[in-house]
């Protein structure tokens, strides 16, 4: 089998730092909201008449940005190494990734809403 | 008005996504590249979605104005469930761009990263129908209707 062009690492690598973003920008909202939990910052809704500012578009914005963040380190680091990005290995981790971390996401919404 | 429509868009929208984020995952699982045809369904599954997203996001502000507080009044479980909502439809959309992203930059040989993607799609997909079940749910207890 003939080596990737360069073209295709930085494809590869921009395919696989997508993914990082797929896992890593909900993983962080979760974290965020857990956060919220632990400070007592989760208050009832009920209580509140009027707020400054609203903390879901806050929480979305600094969740998509750590997102992006994970993805371009991962980016750089997939071209750094020498193995090909697009690695049968590395996709496998990926997809094991998503698998572990996303349903505990969608649990946590559940139990801390 | 407005707000009522985009309402009625947003959530068929929603209901359309969640079964046009399948179609994705049926594609990809085989990990062949795409063709013309299968790059502009996956690029329009996606969209779906993050139109659906978007017009959810453009009501929020009178949803928190108008009908947050009264429908925690009517039911605390469900303002609680609408919460849960949100923060499931934050998931989908992240995995929806992640695996468009992954599944249109993907060389040829990577069959790997294109069989990721075709999972994290389907993951999309079963939060999607979560999320769709949970507003279907809400608005019947309180929506801009009343």
């Amino acid at each position: 089998m003939t080596p990737p062009t360069e073209r295709e690492r930085r494809r590869g690598a921009i395919a696989a730092a997508a993914l990082v973003f797929a896992i890593g920008a909900p993983v962080t909202y979760a974290a965020e909201r857990l956060y919220e939990y632990a400070r007592g910052e989760a208050s009832n809704p009920m209580l509140i008449l009027r707020t400054l500012h609203t903390v879901y578009y806050w929480r979305v914005a600094v969740a998509v940005w750590w997102g992006l963040m994970l993805a371009l380190l991962a980016f750089l680091q997939f071209m750094r190494d020498e193995r090909d990005p697009s690695d049968e290995r590395r996709a496998q981790r990926l997809a094991l990734a998503a698998l572990v971390l996303i349903p505990p996401v969608a649990v946590a919404a559940f139990v801390f809403p | 008005m407005l707000v009522r429509v985009l309402q009625s868009i947003h959530g068929h929208l929603g209901m359309l996504a969640t079964a046009a984020l399948i179609h994705p995952a049926v594609v990809l699982r085989k990990g062949k590249p795409l063709g013309y045809r299968s790059r502009w369904a996956v690029s329009l599954s996606t969209a779906f979605t993050v139109l659906a997203y978007s017009a959810g996001i453009a009501i929020y502000a009178d949803y928190r104005n108008l009908v947050k507080r009264a429908l925690f009044r009517a039911d605390l479980h469900a303002g609680l469930l609408f919460e849960t909502k949100e923060h499931l439809a934050l998931a989908v959309v992240c995995l929806a761009l992640g695996a468009l992203v992954a599944a249109l930059a993907a060389p040829r040989h990577a069959t790997g990263l294109r069989r990721t993607a075709a999972i994290v799609y389907a993951l999309a997909a079963a939060l999607c129908l979560l999320t769709g079940g949970l507003g279907i749910y809400v608005t019947s207890v309180r929506g801009f209707w009343g």
